[in-house]
């Protein structure tokens, strides 16, 4: 008992690489994978925007087709393997709306937001299982444990699932 | 501490606070035909006021919230910074009977390496107590101490009480300065393994 130090609350933020190299450095491991390449291609030739913004909580968000946001708190950043799945879970969205899969207008039915909206999630879901089933592979990221970041971000199931279907191919 | 009150902003007013946002440099881009903006006043501050803009056409919905006085606009970004920023700016009214809501909301905003403080008022309304086992909702409700605020002979408002943060309940003096600097003393662990599933805070506040 006694781990946690109150006062270890207000320690400065951990000092981290500048925003341009912890994209940099996102975007190459990306490669390694091949849904992930195809993710790096797609940035490329639609000179997707990347930033990193200050957010209470761990964050990705498109504004807009060509620019996407990842946030987290300073006091508390996320690993870089989950920067990496982040980053590729927002730019399958990025991918969706480019090709035309766009969320339903805010006055659409119900029914619309429902379907719409549950399949680019899952959509988006089932590419960030694919990404970190392919980096978790290699030896190289041994250490990101790429599977475990998977599921500590809520997608249990899903990389469960993912794994069960590739296992049948 | 009530739930913070929102209040939505019509059309007009918040294209004003978009249109101001969208001129800062290290502006987070908000479209005016999917964002709801709405403000709070907090009672410790008299110039600054909460403005919370929520993106609808995102799933999940996106939001980030700012304080602003209407020409500035801070972030909260779940650091102490913010907060901070704005007690020095406009300096921060505390007294006995608002220090325990000021804590709500900063703790409410502000986060650790390992997570949320939470200041337990209630052993009784612990958020996720059903999901402990019943050894440690025992143990939460034997440990937890009742919540008392005074003021010491240099104006400091020392909180005594329980908080959960990083699985463990420990109880401590929180002292908050008039210009509203928090520090904790005389920290004495309670409980430890007491892990909840979510952020206390993604249960609404639960005491009114």
């Amino acid at each position: 008992m006694g781990q946690s130090n109150l006062n270890d609350f207000f320690k400065p933020g951990q000092i981290l690489p500048s925003h341009v190299v912890m994209i940099k450095k996102a975007l190459e491991i990306l490669e390694h994978s091949p849904h992930g390449q195809q993710l790096v291609n797609f940035v490329e030739k639609k000179g997707i925007t990347i930033k990193i913004m200050p957010t209470p909580q761990p964050e990705a968000y498109l504004p807009e087709k060509n620019l996407v946001y990842i946030g987290f708190n300073k006091n508390k950043p996320v690993s870089p393997s989950c920067f990496v799945l982040m980053l590729a879970g927002v730019l399958r969205e990025a991918q969706q709306e480019a090709a035309g899969i766009k969320h339903p207008r805010l006055h659409a039915p119900l029914s619309e937001h429902v379907e719409v909206s549950m399949a680019k999630h899952e959509d988006k879901v089932w590419y960030m299982c694919a990404v970190a089933t392919e980096l978790n592979d290699q030896v190289t990221f041994t250490e990101y444990k790429f599977l475990d970041e998977i599921r500590k971000m809520g997608h249990n199931e899903a990389i469960d699932l993912y794994i069960e279907q590739e296992r049948k191919k | 501490m009530p739930q913070l009150q929102w209040t939505r902003l019509g059309r007009e007013q918040a294209h004003k606070v978009l249109e101001q946002l969208s001129t800062r440099r290290d502006a987070v881009v908000f479209s005016k035909d999917v964002t709801e903006v709405s403000s709070c006043h907090l009672p410790f501050y008299t110039n600054y006021w909460l403005f919370r803009l929520v993106n609808y056409a995102t799933m999940p919905t996106f939001s980030l919230t700012y304080f602003s006085d209407g020409t500035d606009y801070i972030c909260l970004d779940g650091t102490a910074n913010p907060v901070y920023t704005v007690n020095e700016k406009s300096p921060i009214q505390l007294t006995e009977k608002n220090v325990l809501q000021y804590l709500e909301f900063f703790f409410g905003n502000v986060q650790g390496s390992e997570g949320d403080v939470f200041l337990i008022k209630d052993p009784a309304r612990v958020p996720f107590m059903s999901a402990l086992n019943p050894a440690q909702q025992q143990g939460v409700t034997a440990n937890v101490k009742p919540v008392t605020v005074v003021t010491d002979s240099t104006q400091n408002f020392r909180v005594r009480g329980t908080l959960y943060y990083g699985g463990e309940l420990i109880t401590s003096t929180v002292v908050v300065t008039p210009a509203g600097k928090i520090t904790f003393q005389d920290q004495i662990p309670v409980l430890s393994g007491v892990y909840l599933p979510e952020s206390p805070y993604s249960e609404a506040w639960l005491e009114g």
